[in-house]
């Protein structure tokens, strides 16, 4: 049997609505035959965490909290998934509804090898007004994954489906939801082998045209082109404003 | 039509929104706002630098709203009172 770690923590109004949310993705595992170790309604630990991903090597990955660029939440206090133990996601699929982790700890995890990392490069948002909704457009890449679509056409879908539901609410007065809505769409992304990270660094950008993604990934930082500019103004030979 | 001008539209209409729904609730990672809060702050000059981006991101993604979507433009400018 296919297995699912679902680390769904609940420790503030937030997550509240997360854990909700994450109770739909556990049903739809459940229905395509996933066996679900479920670790959540509660603070976590990031043993827990651990421990699972290490005794399911196969399983797909998913976090239903708060995220950070460089990691997945457990509780106010404690990451339970960060660049130290990223190489757990090793060959794995991983699946987040989380701020910001497609940022950094996405590319780590597409650098070690996860098989995809589907995830948000900007700050989750979501109004109460619209909850049907974002549960919808957060959940709708798990369901389209399940249904045996690609994660490329996961990704096209579940974009579009966020253009629909961002007109429904319109439609329905709902214009702060609306927008809200779209803009969660518009900083999903998904990495895989096929779909590398992209970056807006004119540096990365130039590293990856060269030397393409596996790697043009692997030059240290974003904080490249800073890197560069401080050295050579250190070296006083060219003034660079 | 000018960028400042559709800004200056969207957030009256937006204000006209938040002033309907005085109980709903934005949550932007481990924050919270009230629809009135949020609106509060499209006008703000003294942003935090994280509610800043919040802000730049919102209104981005409302002002391709307003361009390229003919319901939303009609809505917004209806709330705003303009003239359509």
């Amino acid at each position: 049997m296919t297995v699912a770690v679902l680390v769904a923590p609940k420790f503030d109004s937030a997550t509240e609505y997360s854990y909700d949310w994450s109770r739909e993705a556990k049903a739809l595992l459940e229905q395509k035959g996933y066996e679900v170790i479920d670790i959540g309604g509660r603070r976590v630990a990031r043993d827990e965490v651990e421990e699972a991903l290490k005794e399911n090597p196969n399983a797909i990955y998913i976090h239903f909290n708060h995220g950070s660029e460089d990691a997945h939440w457990g509780s106010e206090a404690e990451k339970v998934m960060d660049l130290d133990n990223v190489d757990l996601l090793f060959q794995r699929e991983v699946y987040c509804m989380n701020c910001l982790s497609a940022k950094e700890l996405g590319i780590e995890a597409w650098k070690h090898k996860a098989t995809a990392y589907w995830g948000y490069v900007e700050v989750f948002t979501f109004t109460t007004e619209a909850l049907d909704e974002f549960q919808e457009f957060a959940n709708s890449g798990l369901k389209f994954r399940l249904e045996g679509k690609s994660w490329n056409e996961c990704l096209q879908l579940a974009k579009d489906l966020a253009k629909a539901l961002a007109q429904k609410l319109v439609e329905a007065g709902k214009y702060i939801a609306s927008v809200i809505l779209q803009g969660d769409a518009d900083v999903l992304r998904c990495y895989t082998e096929d779909m590398p990270p992209t970056s807006d660094c004119v540096f990365r950008r130039l590293c990856l045209k060269i030397f393409g993604p596996k790697i043009g990934w692997k030059f240290p930082s974003p904080r490249l082109e800073t890197l560069i500019i401080s050295q050579i103004r250190k070296m006083g030979k060219v003034n660079v404003n | 039509m000018r960028n400042a001008e559709v800004v200056k539209i969207l957030t009256k209409a937006l204000r006209a929104e938040a002033t309907q729904k005085p109980n709903e609730i934005i949550y932007a990672g481990r924050e919270s706002f009230t629809y009135k809060e949020f609106v509060a702050m499209l006008n703000s000059k003294k942003l935090q630098k994280n509610h800043k981006k919040l802000v730049e991101s919102f209104l981005q993604s409302a002002r391709k709203m307003f361009n390229e979507n003919s319901t939303y433009r009609l809505k917004m400018m209806q709330l705003a009172g303009v003239e359509t």
